[in-house]
């Protein structure tokens, strides 16, 4: 382990700490003050300066070492922690947070906004008053000594140390084992010996009692200060000794003994340990590169194709026993792109757990009362398009904080709480993920936005639109209808950005709202996977692929009605496009036996219907989605393409785009609640299982 | 996560005692799994301690396996998962534990 990665350690150690102290602070401005809120701050200021203080970072140092001091006071009972205090703490963890960012882009510290830091450290010291500031002062000059030392070069020497821990250090949430770790990181560890006869038989053992004991050699250049501060977050108790072994040093340094001693740790840094760790520790995580997975996945979208030609193959048809073997393998490979495509997967809780605090933020700013309430944060997707969402989705909740909640005087008027509600919510629907706000506000004022929207003249003043084309004028460039132009909205930049961030992720918002009962921002989102379930299906010779999540039936068109675009699918009417017709292909299909027969495919994509018609249904196969070459991009219809098993290129139909183009071609627009559109599910269709197929 | 908990399947076979342990073996499950092992020690005559699917270990969990075989000498710990093998190659504690590779 370089000092790359321990810095990168430290990095990542200090961002979840952040995170902790954050969601900590939260929690004492929502429910009020308590012993373990308080000492989660007091760690999170205390463990980033001891790791900073390893690495010599004194920008850091210092500045946590005030913020450490003032939480002192907070917990001895000598300070409250009022809105004002609670504030600057926040604004510190802002700045430790960029101070971080800097770190990890290897700036220089001191350069770092330094008027803020500044700033920051006034308004602690203030509090601290002067005696708390020269404190702080010394202790960066005795770690500067601490740091200029260790970067001295000093010959490698070789050190023993024994190690005798207090018995509750388990309880506290530290593992002996990571401090071996740690000191492989700044030395080699030439032998390490576990004593165990202290451990009693398992009858009489306490199993969260540490009675291991540890017998270490270690060769390094560090200096017996930085070797020492290794241990400085053991607790009272515990005997550590260090000595030098090489003989020159052999005089002074054999009988010195550190016995770690509790003054070095005011107690309850100690006792707050283990709740917060307990945490952490379930997610277990390595870090790894996007690249390599990436390239992970290119090559198992390679063994996918190869996989299936082989199983094509004749000669493997020929043999009942290479058929079965391919077929294990085939599912063994279908197991692998699943794992694969999983590890890109990760929950939007990710994107979530930072609305807490955009949202107190805005909310406090704009005066109003918020509840924000979290749900399916679990619903896993794809790891780019969580970076992605962050953007627009913040967009949305501002919006619905500044323009969709009514002011508390409003809403008390208007009869309901004085706390407005804002609702994040996630979930997977057939083959997409949808991503909902909502907010329990005033709800769009259908005429104002008409109006405004004419005025800027974005439309034609007697043009007709329907309510959910009016919805949508919002998404476009420039336009604003608050009459007041607020810091966070209002100046008509926004909308139209998140409308366009979500179209590169390929989808859609869409938004219902009740005047006086509030709106409801929906993202519709593509599973984008580099490898899908597919549903082949031929028209003449062209082989055309359907995700296969998004189909629910198949069924047989009994005649080649040819005007009526419009199908009676048990009493519900279905839109449906030909393929032939919609992209101009060649029709001298293959008679087959039923040569005037064609099939109807039903997809369905969120809540919108349609069907496809072609000339056969091939089968279901697993499709590596290429993307489609530049000159293909302009077309409508298609999402990519993939190499089928024989080595043929397929077409992926883009599903969305198709159900538009056959909610068009029956000449009505493609809303869900209009009669003749692309129909909506209802409760029997959409639990209706999922396909039925009758292939080859 | 589904990894969280310790689990521990036995099964009695030729008078020895198979026990096969399954998740985390760290200070959280540590006091369970003691009380979860305690009687096998005692009444099994010997007993056969199949690692292989203990996805991490910490200094609770080797002293657990230590206390284990002091309760019962006729111990087996067979097949370490790799995690375990090289904490066990670490700590040196592979020369006190009589482990079986496979």
């Amino acid at each position: 382990m370089d000092l790359n990665e321990s810095l990168d350690l430290l990095v990542q150690e200090a961002r979840e700490l952040l995170t902790e102290m954050e969601s900590a602070l939260l929690a004492i401005e929502a429910e009020g003050v308590s012993d373990e809120r308080i000492n989660s701050l007091f760690r999170a200021a205390h463990t980033i300066k001891g790791s900073a203080g390893l690495f010599g970072l004194e920008t850091i140092v210092s500045f946590t070492h005030v913020m450490e001091s003032v939480m002192v006071e907070v917990r001895n009972g000598e300070r409250e922690i009022d809105t004002n205090l609670a504030s600057l703490m926040f604004e510190c963890a802002d700045h430790l947070g960029s101070l971080v960012g800097a770190l990890e882009a290897q700036q220089d510290l001191k350069q770092h906004e330094p008027e803020r830091h500044a700033d920051l450290l006034q308004q602690l010291q203030q509090l601290l008053g002067a005696k708390a500031g020269t404190a702080a002062n010394a202790s960066i000059t005795e770690k500067n000594a601490a740091a200029n030392n260790n970067g001295a070069a000093t010959p490698m020497r070789n050190w023993k140390i024994s190690l005798q821990f207090a018995p509750d250090i388990l309880q506290q949430g530290m593992d002996p084992l990571s401090f071996f770790q740690y000191l492989g990181t700044i030395g080699t560890l030439t032998s390490l010996d576990t004593i165990t006869s202290a451990v009693p038989a398992l009858a009489k053992l306490d199993a969260e009692q540490c009675y291991l004991q540890f017998s270490v050699e270690l060769e390094s250049n560090a200096e017996r200060a930085k070797i020492e501060s290794v241990f400085e977050f053991v607790s009272e108790g515990s005997t550590i000794d260090i000595c030098c072994t090489d003989e020159s040093d052999a005089i002074d340094d054999k009988s010195t003994q550190a016995t770690i001693a509790a003054k070095r740790l005011p107690a309850a840094a100690k006792s707050a340990a283990t709740p917060e760790r307990r945490q952490n520790r379930d997610n277990a995580v390595i870090k790894l590169e996007a690249r390599k997975l990436d390239q992970l996945i290119d090559a198992v979208g390679e063994l996918v194709i190869r996989s299936a030609s082989c199983q094509n193959h004749p000669d493997v048809r020929r043999s009942a026993g290479l058929v079965e073997l391919m077929e294990s393998v085939g599912q063994l490979v279908a197991q692998i792109r699943d794992r694969a495509l999983d590890l890109r997967m990760v929950p939007i809780g990710e994107v979530f757990h930072r609305f807490p605090r955009i949202v107190r933020d805005v909310s406090k700013e704009l005066g109003k009362r918020i509840e924000l309430t979290i749900s399916g944060a679990d619903t896993e997707l794809d790891k780019s398009m969580v970076d992605k969402l962050t953007d627009p989705l913040m967009h949305i909740v501002r919006n619905a904080i500044d323009h969709g909640i009514e002011s508390i005087a409003d809403r008390v008027a208007a009869g309901k709480s004085a706390e407005g509600v804002v609702k994040l919510n996630a979930y997977h629907q057939s083959g997409a993920i949808i991503i909902e706000v909502s907010d329990d506000g005033r709800g769009l004022n259908t005429e104002k936005i008409y109006r405004k929207a004419v005025e800027r003249g974005l439309v034609a003043a007697d043009s007709k639109l329907s309510e959910r084309e009016i919805f949508n004028l919002i998404f476009a460039a420039g336009f604003s209808t608050a009459d007041q132009v607020t810091d966070l909205s209002g100046r008509g930049v926004g909308m139209d950005v998140v409308r366009q961030n979500i179209e590169h992720l390929r989808g859609t918002v869409d938004i219902f709202s009740t005047p006086g009962e509030g709106s409801r921002f929906q993202i519709q989102l593509p599973l984008t996977l580099a490898i899908i379930d597919g549903f082949q299906v031929a028209v003449g010779n062209a082989q055309f692929v359907i995700p296969l999540n998004m189909i629910v039936e198949c069924i047989d068109l009994p005649t080649r009605s040819t005007s009526n675009r419009i199908f009676n699918l048990r009493g519900q009417p279905l839109p449906y496009v030909r393929l032939a017709d919609q992209f101009a292909l060649d029709h001298n299909r293959v008679i087959r036996n039923n040569a005037e027969r064609e099939c109807l495919v039903v997809l369905a994509c969120g809540e919108q219907r349609c069907g496809v018609v072609v000339d056969t249904l091939v089968g279901e196969l697993q499709a590596v989605i290429k993307p489609l070459n530049n000159i293909l991009t302009g077309i409508h219809g298609f999402s990519g393409s993939t190499i089928l098993g024989d080595g043929c290129v397929a077409l992926v139909l883009d599903i969305p785009a198709l159900i538009s183009m056959a909610a068009e071609s029956t000449g009505s627009p493609a809303d869900a609640d209009s009669v003749v559109g692309a129909a909506p599910i209802t409760k029997s269709s959409a639990t209706a299982k999922p396909y039925t197929v009758t292939t080859r | 996560m589904s990894e969280v908990f310790m689990t521990v399947i036995a099964r009695i076979e030729n008078a020895t005692t198979h026990l096969q342990l399954q998740g985390a073996l760290t200070i959280y499950e540590a006091a369970a799994t003691a009380q979860e092992l305690l009687p096998h020690a005692q009444q099994a005559t010997t007993l056969c301690v199949d690692l292989s699917g203990v996805t991490e270990i910490d200094c609770a969990g080797l002293q657990l396996l230590i206390a284990l075989q002091k309760e019962n000498a006729f111990v087996v710990f067979t097949t370490p998962s790799r995690g375990v093998t090289d904490v066990l190659r670490a700590t040196g504690l592979g020369r006190t534990l009589s482990v079986e590779a496979a």
